[in-house]
């Protein structure tokens, strides 16, 4: 009941602070724009499709423009992944900093509420309304694709289920930041710089072979082994929603595990900071 | 019995890389169940770390501190203990409903029992009318009787108030002190943090005065307020004569208003005076030990202690 108390709490907070509504706004308006943005018709086998401000339509096999759309679900979810994850990040990055305002926090840790239940608490009420969100953009995406072409492709689903990850491990290092450092300010360039270097560091291998210095060859591979796979993590979500083999799945539990021990250490640090 | 006890209680808190502040110096303190305690100190003196710590906000750097017998950093002792931070900031996302709903919540009530302890606690500190709306919204004096209120939700063994009247008009300051007798009424314990010496010295049974972190005196509001040796005798009709012999006898003697202000060596010197003025066929109203207030003891002590200091 008492991490119960703190989840609805964070849901309060995100409304109150209107994140709620405007994530719940950006997603509706995602789904509109894809519901407006072509119009296909039809008839058998056969299908014609029409853009926005398109003066004719284009005519081609249905099953063609199914596998078009299978492609573009694909590209769809790493967009929602990227785009869903950076503005994830900025909704909630102020939550813990605020909660852990003077006066304000106090209010909050004189309860018989353990500190990890706490930090468990916040964890969850801002999981679950950024999930809330991802799945409804997603499931309304996939409704508009299925009804507009007939592709009811439930892989496309998943995509929610990894986005929903990511952003559960990138949550797990922003509480570690707004704990240390209670400025949201912070915690959002932290994130964003690690998810921004994720790429490069995804390609270690390649520029470190211009260099002999092992000291940074080793800081180079130490902070891609502690960093999120955020890089491969868009090729299993696109084969994924595609269909396509995922050779491996290493880097899904590279990310829950990275998740699971910053959670456990920002609660060791919280656990035994002065209020 | 004591709910409260702290044994060398020592904090230091950290000020850039090496340095390091002592908020707290081996404070021994024990707080008797049902008693009004006030804790006093200048600004700076450590009260608000010696609360924190007693509510396992603030970790201590050595020594011990138990509430109910159970170290303090056992969040589930918190179940029996109610507090009201100094500049306390509620979620100003929500109304004052929402907020003792979420903090009863919080000390794990039943959904009926909160709500029927909203709606008694909100009357109780005349809050009812403003229950729906929202925090930001409500003024200091306003937050400040909310505040009490979630304070008293869990209906805690043991309330800690830091400041509890602060930003409250002085109509809302009677109110919240008759509320806090009614606690002790109840047989509640009530820790006090406050720098309104007047209003500890209405309410507190007992007191504890800090300054720099040292715990420099504690004791019954009487046996610190009580001025040693000097005594207050109401008599009428004492003539510029017996003044003047009984200023022979004493330290010091001040009349006014019929009162006979007289300081004396020993009670045997009061018993002298008294035989003077009795032989003299003068009615003796009362004698009673003059007192002097909280703040002046506490300023005298302060400056005493602090005079002590320059000169080593």
């Amino acid at each position: 009941m008492k991490t119960w108390a703190i989840i609805e709490d964070t849901f309060r907070e995100c409304l109150g602070k209107k994140i709620l509504v405007g994530f719940f706004g950006l997603s509706t308006l995602l789904i509109l724009a894809l519901t407006f943005l072509f119009n296909v018709d039809i008839a058998g086998s056969q299908a014609a499709i029409s853009f926005l401000f398109d003066k004719g339509a284009k005519d081609l096999e249905l099953s063609k423009l199914q596998e078009v759309f299978l492609q573009l679900e694909g590209s769809f979810a790493v967009v929602l992944l990227t785009a869903g994850l950076f503005l994830s990040i900025f909704a909630t990055a102020d939550l813990v900093p605020s909660i852990l305002q003077k006066g304000r926090i106090d209010l909050y840790l004189a309860r018989p509420v353990s500190r990890p239940q706490f930090l468990l608490g916040k964890f969850l009420g801002s999981l679950t309304m950024v999930s809330v969100n991802i799945v409804y953009a997603i499931v309304g995406i996939w409704l508009v694709i299925g009804i507009k072409i007939g592709l009811w492709n439930p892989r496309f689903l998943f995509a929610s289920l990894a986005i929903i990850v990511m952003f559960a491990v990138y949550y797990a290092i922003m509480l570690l930041v707004g704990v240390l450092t209670q400025s949201a300010a912070i915690t959002v360039m932290v994130t964003y710089v690690i998810i921004v270097i994720n790429p490069l560091l995804y390609k270690k291998d390649t520029f470190l072979l211009l260099t002999d210095n092992k000291i940074l060859k080793f800081t180079v591979d130490l902070i891609y082994q502690i960093s999120p796979r955020y890089s491969q993590m868009i090729g299993i979500i696109n084969k994924l929603v595609q269909g396509k083999p995922v050779e491996s799945w290493v880097p899904v539990l590279a990310n829950l595990l990275i998740g699971l021990v910053v959670f456990s250490l920002t609660v060791q640090i919280f656990s035994r900071k002065d209020y | 019995m004591k709910i409260i006890e702290t044994n060398g209680l020592t904090k230091d808190f950290r000020m850039g890389i090496r340095g390091k502040v002592r908020a707290l110096e081996e404070v021994d303190l024990a707080v008797e169940e049902g008693e009004v305690f006030g804790l006093l100190g200048p600004n700076g003196a450590g009260k608000t770390t010696l609360v924190k710590i007693l509510l396992g906000l603030t970790f201590p750097t050595r020594g011990k501190a138990t509430i109910f017998g159970s170290d303090v950093n056992d969040f589930r002792v918190r179940s029996r203990v109610g507090y009201l931070p100094e500049n306390h900031s509620f979620p100003q996302y929500l109304n004052g409903g929402q907020v003792m709903d979420l903090f009863g919540q919080m000390s794990g009530l039943e959904k009926k029992i909160r709500k029927e302890k909203t709606i008694e606690l909100l009357k109780k500190m005349k809050m009812d009318q403003w229950a729906k709306m929202k925090m930001r919204n409500y003024s200091k004096g306003m937050a400040q009787r909310l505040g009490l209120a979630q304070a008293m939700l869990n209906d805690p063994d043991i309330i800690f108030l830091d400041e509890p009247t602060d930003g409250v008009d002085p109509i809302g300051r009677q109110e919240i002190r008759s509320v806090l007798l009614d606690l002790r009424k109840k047989g509640k314990t009530i820790f006090l943090n406050s720098h309104l010496l007047s209003e500890i010295e209405m309410v507190c049974d007992r007191v504890a005065i800090l300054d720099k972190g040292r715990l420099v005196a504690q004791g019954k509001m009487d046996e610190l307020t009580n001025d040693v040796n000097r005594y207050r005798i109401r008599c009428r009709g004492m003539g510029p004569e017996l003044l003047g012999a009984i200023g022979r006898m004493t330290l010091s003697r001040n009349m006014e208003d019929g009162r006979l202000d007289i300081k004396v060596e020993s009670v045997g010197q009061l018993n002298q005076v008294i035989d003077v003025i009795r032989k003299e066929g003068l009615l003796i109203e009362s004698v009673e030990p003059a007192r002097r207030s909280l703040e002046s003891y506490f300023i005298d002590l302060i400056k005493d202690i602090r005079g002590e200091g320059e000169k080593k």
